[in-house]
């Protein structure tokens, strides 16, 4: 089965609920032997956050977490995946209650934390074991040595690093029993090689401790204004099915956390609707 | 006799538009007020803050450092001290590291204007004296009591339900540092203590469902009564007798309907012959 991993969990929540309707409604309008693996965000206001930061932020409470628990784990049976990967977190913060919170009451569900701090991630193994744990692609480990090492290691899933998608003697040798826990981050904006990568995502989690939502970076998507060189390690759907899926591969993200409605939805419909209706779901979805 | 009554104000994220305005009145219509009035402080907290120790605040929308920047700014541009009421009871110690708590006390730092907690957390009381010196602190204690050698400069919250006992008003001493909150909206109420317990908890789980426990349906069916009719004595009165106590510090209560924060503040603020251009003014037709 290949399964495809949604910005679905908070703020793209409406049009994942809605696509999940339809494809429950129109099962056979889904492509064969895919469906949707995890929903994956942050919960707000979450100063555990890494990987991306937001115009406006709320705060949920603890009814919105259970209906978000009802909606995911039990209606749609689908893992909820926290987005913990803020990198800079220090002794002090582990006890954020919030955070915890959630842990707390989403632990008795298939889910599912990503993280990207060693600190973190022995906190959560020992304080929350049934969560499985993924590493997350803002490590940045583009080398093949370090992701090779990372693969290794006793993660549930390894996001690898982007700018590996297309390096197949990498993926050639990854070990067998190693490949179900492979996680392709398959429609990144960001261009081959972006120099300021890390920064970002360091400035990223900077913000969530100062609960500030802006820092001066150099980045050449800024304002959603695209270049040439974005998504340029992108996968497309032919190639997961003619590629990467019979190598053994069967995990991929889909990045959308901060991407409009519209684009979120065109990218579902792209890697799980048949051509023929893709149309038809995206205009039902957008309504 | 020139008396001066120095008043706390509510709702300071709440209320803040409100406040400001009535600031801002007082500037342009001094005339409009009760000469005793002096406007000096605001109480309370940003929304979804675990230490907050009043009735439950959560908001949908979480501030961000830089909209509580403006506020605080705002309350210093018009010389408004702000008391943040971190008065929550069921605090741990590991809650003292709480980033968005910590986060609200380094933006008052910044700003550089006096600001003062209060703490009901030894703990909490600790962590923010060793951590941010320059914050003033109240501590409550668990019981709410008054040190008997409370010398501190600033506003100590009496337990209302003194509020009518002569004999225990006039027993106190440092009169000058006791704030009076003259319309307490639960009062004599002997679930107060367990409905507050409740909403600190509720705070801290981040449970606005659970809050509304209190099963007094005047407070939450918004059927209490306001100033202007619930006490048989003009304002004057009211404070006056306080006044020859030796009491002149007063709060105000925050109440659930907003409107009627508005009509508090006419009642104890305004002189009556100036009440429609007043509200005018405060509702933004000015």
């Amino acid at each position: 089965m290949i399964k495809f991993n949604v910005p679905g969990l908070w703020y793209k929540k409406d049009i994942t609920i809605k696509f999940l309707d339809y494809c429950s409604a129109h099962p056979t309008e889904v492509v064969e032997n895919t469906k949707i693996g995890a929903v994956y965000d942050s919960i707000p206001y979450c100063a555990w956050n890494g990987g991306r930061i937001f115009n406006t932020y709320e705060q949920a409470s603890k009814k919105d977490v259970m209906q978000l628990k009802e909606i995911f784990n039990e209606k749609f049976n689908i893992p909820i995946r926290l987005i913990y990967t803020n990198s800079l977190l220090e002794e002090k913060h582990l006890s954020d209650r919030f955070c915890n919170l959630c842990l707390e009451w989403l632990t008795d569900g298939p889910n599912e934390v990503v993280v990207a701090s060693d600190l973190l991630e022995d906190y959560i193994r020992t304080n929350y074991p049934t969560y499985k744990i993924i590493s997350s692609t803002t490590k940045c480990l583009s080398n093949t040595n370090d992701s090779g090492l990372e693969i290794s290691k006793d993660y549930y899933q390894v996001c690898i690093d982007y700018n590996l998608n297309h390096n197949q003697e990498f993926l050639r040798n990854i070990k067998e029993e190693d490949k179900p826990k492979i996680e392709f981050l398959i429609n990144a904006i960001c261009p081959p090689g972006c120099p300021n990568r890390k920064l970002h995502y360091h400035l990223n989690g900077m913000s969530a401790l100062t609960y500030q939502n802006s820092f001066d970076i150099e980045c050449k998507i800024q304002n959603g204004i695209n270049t040439l060189n974005c998504y340029k390690n992108s996968i497309q759907p032919e190639e997961i099915h003619n590629t990467y899926y019979p190598m053994g591969f069967t995990n991929f993200k889909l990045e959308g956390r901060t991407l409009s409605d519209a684009e979120v939805a065109a990218n579902y419909v792209k890697y799980m609707i048949k051509p023929e209706f893709q149309l038809r779901c995206l205009s039902y979805i957008l309504r | 006799m020139n008396v001066r009554n120095y008043f706390v104000l509510p709702g300071l994220r709440s209320l803040d538009k409100l406040n400001i305005k009535l600031k801002q009145l007082k500037n342009a219509h001094g005339e409009y007020f009760y000469n005793d009035v002096y406007l000096t402080y605001v109480q309370g907290n940003f929304p979804n803050a675990i230490w907050n120790g009043d009735t439950m605040f959560f908001t949908k929308h979480q501030p961000l450092n830089a909209e509580m920047h403006d506020v605080l700014r705002s309350y210093q541009k018009y010389s408004l001290q702000p008391i943040l009421n971190f008065a929550n009871s069921e605090i741990t110690g590991q809650d003292c590291d709480n980033i968005y708590c910590n986060v609200i006390l380094q933006t008052a730092l910044n700003i550089n204007f006096n600001t003062t907690c209060i703490v009901n957390s030894k703990e909490l009381y600790e962590y923010i004296s060793t951590n941010y010196p320059n914050i003033m602190q109240i501590y409550l204690g668990k019981n709410n009591a008054i040190p008997a050698d409370n010398t501190e400069p600033i506003p100590y919250f009496l337990n209302p339900n003194h509020n009518g006992d002569v004999d225990f008003l006039s027993r106190l001493k440092n009169k000058n540092n006791i704030t009076i909150t003259l319309n307490p909206l639960c009062f004599n109420c002997g679930k107060m203590q367990e409905c507050l317990y409740k909403e600190h908890l509720a705070q801290l789980n981040y449970d606005p469902n659970s809050s509304k426990l209190c099963t007094c349906s005047y407070l939450y069916n918004h059927e209490y009564p306001l100033s202007k009719d619930k006490f048989n004595k003009s304002r004057d009165l009211i404070i006056g007798e306080y006044n020859k106590l030796g009491f002149s510090r007063f709060a105000l209560e925050e109440y659930p309907v907003p409107e009627d924060n508005l009509e508090e503040y006419l009642f104890y603020f305004i002189k009556p012959e100036y009440y429609h251009e007043a509200k005018e003014f405060l509702l933004g037709g000015n």
